[in-house]
């Protein structure tokens, strides 16, 4: 074969190789980009027709909560940013609650007897049934028992899965660590907590889901700023184009949060991904 | 006998019991009338009174309640035919009618007043909150921007030389305001029995009683779906025939209407008698006071833009009837 024969060779090579991530490339944008937003757009349509609106009816009061706010002039912006802040506060309490109590529970069977009927007992209690009560515990404190009803739907998820991925920390592992004299708390930091990473980041992110899930049911308690008071006080006056795009922009937001919580889980736990099939 | 012929006969034993209580079985009858109402709202004393003394029987009227936790909700239960009438707020019956197109009509009054502005016990006693004029900077809960209670929330500190910028409004359901008051948050305005109740309790006091700020304003009413209007307007007739019969048996029968009523709400009788007598039961729409609370709602921007009544006295026309209380109004 000449040179030239050779670099057409190439050339074409590199041509299909183009081709082919082009196609690929076009194919991954179709699937997990375009396809989703064209369903997400008609079932909306759907749950639009069928609730006596339009998608016209959402996007006008939409632009309208944007700009002008609700009937109290409250912006759009003071909602989402009061309903984050629940959220966040909530969350961060549940995870530095619950990371230390699951690799207690996981790690020491002591703390396992004592405390896991304890949590399998509490846990099945639905986050909406804690209201009345933490209006009582949180009696001079609103903020309180709203980031509560969050922190109760947060915690539980954490604190399972970090549990699960502690006992899933191999034991070979464990006793390599010790033969070579590692004390107990290098175990924990070098060995079974980088271990149970990857269910620690699961249960965070489903925390934070299920916390952000809870905040219509926490805002209802009172108030006068938030998504989820939003979604009450425009059901009360009928507004269902503001209804749906208060859930929309809830959904659109706990969706960027999951999306940001995975990355941070790929860029994390580079080195579990490095090992996986 | 075999564990396989245990099983096999208890699936006979299943099957044939199926049929036999399937072949004995009749369905209930479907009801005449569908009437929502809300839980434990003492304003709606009357539909329980005429359960209670069996008017709907006597009639042979075959009724199915249906509970809603709120007016919004009893709206929205007209909307997806579950009901056919209702007792609810007069206000969210209008605004949810305009706002969403819901054909309803109201035939008759409930209640009027029934209301009061409370303040923490705490508070008043510490002589730190004993006038409206003492909620300047404080916050207040209210049920909603839309109810009856927070224009009887304004117009109570208009009357005090404040505005509704001079205190912070909090949305709350009426069942948590009694626990959710502080030193900051001092007051909530609510409807019987939540208000008699918190008194009770010794969590609050009343500032001032809703009479006091808007004599005989609107509360609660009948509604009807204008299609079960049109299509049965002898049994409607019916229902405000028995529903005139029990407020007037409640005005006449005092000590036993609220022997109901204490049983109904599960409480004590002594909040039960004051949130009573806070109460008045009349069968009669003001119309007047429905009118001033839909300027409210188009002056607070409460109605969709688009959907606001172009002539309010036009809209109040064809939203009340009381042409079913010919017989009973002077």
């Amino acid at each position: 074969m000449s040179i030239s024969d050779s670099e057409s060779v190439t050339a074409s090579t590199y041509a299909k190789d183009d081709h082919f991530i082009r196609d690929y490339i076009s194919h991954r944008f179709i699937l997990k980009i375009i396809l989703p937003i064209i369903l997400l757009i008609a079932l909306w349509l759907i749950i639009a027709f069928f609730t006596g609106t339009t998608l016209i009816d959402v996007y006008e009061s939409f632009i309208r909560l944007l700009f002008e706010g609700d009937s109290e002039g409250t912006l759009l912006s003071e909602h989402v940013f009061a309903s984050l802040t629940r959220v966040t506060v909530g969350f961060v309490i549940a995870a530095a609650t619950a990371i230390p109590l699951g690799i207690m529970i996981g790690r020491y069977r002591l703390a396992d007897s004592v405390l896991g009927p304890v949590v399998e007992a509490m846990r099945p209690i639905p986050p909406i049934a804690w209201i009345p009560l933490a209006i009582l515990l949180f009696r001079s404190n609103m903020l309180g028992a709203q980031v509560f009803i969050i922190w109760i739907g947060a915690f539980f998820p954490i604190l399972i899965n970090t549990n699960t991925g502690v006992k899933r920390t191999q034991p070979v592992h464990i006793d390599a660590a010790k033969t070579m004299g590692a004390s107990e708390k290098e175990i924990l930091t070098k060995i079974v907590v980088p271990s149970a990473g990857p269910e620690i980041f699961a249960g965070l992110r489903i925390g934070f889901g299920i916390g952000w899930m809870c905040l219509v049911a926490a805002e209802m308690i009172g108030g006068r700023v938030g998504l989820g008071y939003l979604i009450w006080i425009m059901q009360q006056v009928g507004r269902t184009g503001a209804v749906i795009s208060s859930m929309l922009l809830i959904g659109l937001i706990g969706f960027l949060i999951t999306y940001f919580f995975i990355k941070i889980e790929r860029s994390l736990l580079k080195w579990r991904q490095a090992v996986s099939v | 006998m075999e564990r396989r012929e245990v099983i096999g006969f208890s699936v006979i034993l299943i099957v044939v019991a199926s049929i036999g209580i399937i072949a004995v079985w009749s369905p209930a009858p479907p009801p005449d009338v569908r009437i929502g109402y809300l839980s434990k709202d003492l304003h709606q004393l009357a539909l329980r009174v005429a359960l209670v003394n069996g008017l709907f029987d006597r009639e042979g009227i075959n009724v199915k309640l249906v509970e809603f936790g709120n007016g919004a909700l009893e709206m929205d239960g007209f909307l997806a035919g579950q009901i056919d009438m209702g007792y609810l707020g007069a206000a969210p019956a209008m605004v949810k009618s305009i706002n969403q197109d819901i054909d309803v009509t109201v035939l008759a009054a409930v209640n009027l007043e029934g209301s009061a502005l409370m303040v923490s016990k705490t508070e008043y006693d510490a002589g730190h909150v004993t006038t409206i004029a003492d909620l300047v900077a404080k916050g207040v809960y209210q049920p909603g921007p839309s109810t009856v209670q927070n224009f009887l929330l304004r117009l109570a500190l208009n009357q005090s030389g404040l505005s509704y910028d001079d205190i912070t409004a909090y949305t709350t359901p009426p069942s948590l305001m009694a626990d959710s008051l502080t030193a900051a948050n001092p007051a909530f305005i609510a409807w019987e029995p939540f208000n008699a109740k918190a008194e009770y309790d010794g969590k609050a006091v009343p500032l001032i009683q809703s009479g006091d700020i808007w004599p005989n304003h609107p509360c609660c009413v009948v509604a009807s779906t204008n299609g079960f209007l049109v299509d049965n307007p002898e049994l409607v007739q019916k229902v405000i025939d028995i529903h005139v019969e029990a407020e007037e048996w409640i005005a006449n029968n005092t000590a036993e209407a609220i022997s109901i009523a204490t049983e109904w709400l599960e409480m004590d009788e002594t909040p039960v008698e004051t949130a009573f007598n806070n109460i008045i039961f009349s069968y009669q729409v003001n119309r007047t006071g429905l009118e001033m609370y839909l300027n409210f709602l188009i002056h607070e921007e409460q109605l969709e833009a688009d959907k606001v009544p172009a002539d309010t006295s036009a809209f109040l026309d064809a939203f009340i009837d009381t042409s079913f209380l010919e017989d009973y109004l002077p």
